[in-house]
């Protein structure tokens, strides 16, 4: 009886660590990623919104060359802007375009985070019940 | 007194366990996969940095290049690069200076050299890691296979003079483990054939600093010959070569605690050399560099003891409490010199037949350097 | 009466002990503490260094900029190579500082070694 109680402890615990616990890491790295995006794309906005506003037609700007050697940049021409959509494609936008499929795609971010989250959120609980499993199963022979 | 002392044969498992061998060769290991990761890194640094330099130097060519023009992460514009020949670079701590392409690539080029240095000192690292860990798993392998390690008393500055311990065990050397010593009188042909290559590393040794012989006969000597050998191995530490008086009746609990100390420095030196030199051989210790540092932080005390140890080699009795403060005053130094490895050797000391001296003191690393002659002697 | 004494020395001891064993621990920790700030201080210190060497190296009309948050702002030349020095110097004095508590901490870890 004894031996059989601390096999299914055993097996409880080893779905914990080796199940649940990389589950939840794995979980919470990608949700932190999906944070970041949302990030790159709500600066993104409020940069075009920033040029929309001063009617901004031209631009200079320092580019990065690597290892912190800057060069400086013009843009003689703003009204076109590529924008990354994944997978390594960028499409040519004007802003309004721009706007319109940055809210779509900030949108479709916060869904996932939302699902991130939930995901994130039942790991946790399973992890608590199995716990409590293990403790239950540790503690009835105790009590009789 | 002046009766030469035999040496002592100790099996080499019980000063290094196996077990113990290969948890170091394993952290050896770790370091090393640790300095690999470092390198790649820094190789990666050059590979970015040469790149670099041929982009800066070909980017003038052209009065301006048509590129997409980052605008945050995830958008370019389409532009182009201007002043071509201007370049904003940053020096670090925030600190950026404009320069031309060529003033650029003189910054990129030093900053190159110090990445190859970098990448240098690191292979060094590892090439001693290497040696250390090879070190290590052989000294495992050759704990299991029952080897055993010989120590002599050092007695003329001739090699050629020296004794050699294969006679049956002293009655009167507890040390000795009677088995042992069968084995090695067994070896005696080996043994002058090995001798021949010893002498030689073993000069350089005794040359380069105190001889790890007279720590054995240290032990073997009496309560009042302690400050005397304490002397001589300062004197032996600043290349002042004497021939050692040994007797060896007296074991004294003081001569105990004191010879397990040198024991436990010459396994540090040891590892100290094994870390500070390449290219050792297994055994044999050249101790040149050890005894640099060492006679630096020694050079005051063997200088006021040299004076008191040449006139009295057979020196007054000296108090015990004397004699422990004087071996564990620096013992910074030795803890300094190598934190991971005496954690180590304290545990493979309790293996020594000795082990009932008190350890208190493995951190007297900084003694007069006791390195070590040995002679290995494979069962056969 | 005498057994009584005599635990109460022994707990007295025992206690003696831990304290001096926490101290210890203590002691160790500060060490290792003081390790990481130095080693922070010293690449800190090399980094100035390197900076020091370049602007050395700059003739005077060389323009300097320091970036202070996200603006880089112009600055004389003269004055970036004074503040660099000053820089380095408040890190060496604070590298020296760290040296004699680290002795310091040392030798009190020793004295506590040997007690």
């Amino acid at each position: 009886m004894d031996g059989l109680i601390q096999e299914k402890v055993q097996r409880f615990e080893e779905f914990v660590d080796r199940r649940l616990k990389p589950d939840l890491v794995h979980a919470i790295a990608e949700r932190d990623k999906v944070f970041e995006q949302q990030e790159v794309f709500s600066n993104l906005r409020r940069n075009i919104e920033n040029l929309e506003k001063n009617s901004v037609t031209s631009l200079q700007t320092m580019v990065n060359l690597g290892s912190e050697v800057y060069m400086q940049a013009e843009v003689p021409d703003t009204q076109r802007i590529f924008v990354d959509i994944g997978l390594g494609f960028h499409v040519e936008f004007t802003w309004s375009e721009a706007l319109k499929y940055i809210s779509i795609k900030e949108e479709s971010l916060a869904n996932q985070i939302q699902e991130y989250t939930r995901l994130i959120a039942s790991i946790k609980a399973q992890i608590k019940i199995v716990c409590e499993g293990i403790r239950e199963l540790l503690q009835l022979p105790a009590e009789r | 007194m002046q009766e030469p002392v035999k040496g002592t044969v100790t099996p080499l498992a019980s000063l290094f366990p196996p077990e113990e061998a290969q948890k170091a060769s394993k952290r050896v290991q770790d370091a090393l996969a640790d300095r690999q990761s470092e390198l790649d890194r820094v190789q990666g640094f050059i590979a970015d940095n040469t790149a670099l330099v041929n982009l800066v130097q070909r980017l003038p060519d052209e009065l301006h290049h048509d590129i997409m023009v980052p605008f945050g992460k995830a958008a370019f514009f389409p532009g182009r690069l201007v002043h071509t020949n201007e370049f904003l670079v940053l020096l670090g701590e925030g600190y950026y200076a404009e320069r031309t392409s060529k003033q650029t690539v003189e910054i990129l080029n030093r900053r190159g050299k110090a990445l190859e240095s970098q990448v240098d000192s690191l292979k060094a690292m590892m090439k001693d890691l290497k040696a250390e860990a090879s070190f290590f798993d052989a000294t495992a392998a050759e704990a299991v296979e029952g080897l055993v390690e010989i120590r002599e008393d050092y007695v003329e500055e001739s090699s050629s003079e020296r004794v050699i311990e294969t006679g049956p065990p002293k009655p009167d050397s507890p040390r000795f483990s009677g088995e042992d010593s069968m084995k090695v009188a067994a070896e005696d042909e080996e043994y002058a054939r090995m001798m021949l290559r010893f002498d030689e590393l073993e000069k350089e040794e005794l040359a380069a600093g105190s001889g790890d012989e007279h720590n054995e006969a240290d032990v073997d000597h009496s309560l009042s010959q302690l400050s005397g050998d304490h002397v001589l191995g300062s004197l032996e530490e600043r290349q002042v070569r004497k021939p050692l008086h040994h007797s060896k009746d007296e074991y004294a609990t003081t001569e105990e605690l004191l010879s397990k100390k040198h024991f436990e420095e010459d396994f540090a030196n040891q590892l100290k050399s094994k870390i500070q030199l390449e290219g050792l051989k297994e055994q044999s210790v050249p101790k040149d560099s050890d005894d640099v540092s060492h006679g630096k932080s020694f050079a005051n005390r063997a200088t006021q003891s040299s004076s008191r140890g040449k006139d009295n080699i057979q020196a007054l009795p000296t108090s015990k409490a004397e004699t422990s403060v004087q071996s564990s005053k620096p013992a910074t130094d030795g803890l300094k010199a190598f934190t991971g490895s005496i954690v180590e050797h304290t545990r493979n000391i309790q293996m020594n037949p000795r082990e009932q001296a008190p350890s208190s003191s493995q951190s007297s690393g900084s003694q007069p350097t006791k390195p070590v002659s040995r002679f290995k002697m494979q069962r056969r | 009466m005498a057994s009584s004494s005599s635990s109460a020395a022994m707990r007295e001891l025992q206690r003696e002990l831990e304290t001096k064993a926490n101290d210890l621990s203590k002691l160790q920790k500060d060490i290792s503490k003081n390790h990481q700030v130095r080693k922070k201080y010293t690449i800190q210190l090399g980094e100035n260094e390197l900076v020091l060497k370049e602007l050395d190296l700059l003739k005077e009309d060389a323009n300097v900029f320091k970036l202070i948050g996200p603006v880089l702002v112009k600055q004389d030349l003269a004055e970036a190579n004074a503040n660099v020095r000053k820089r380095i110097d408040y890190i060496s004095a604070e590298l020296k500082r760290l040296d004699a508590t680290l002795q310091d901490l040392e030798e009190k870890q020793n004295s506590k070694k040997e007690a």
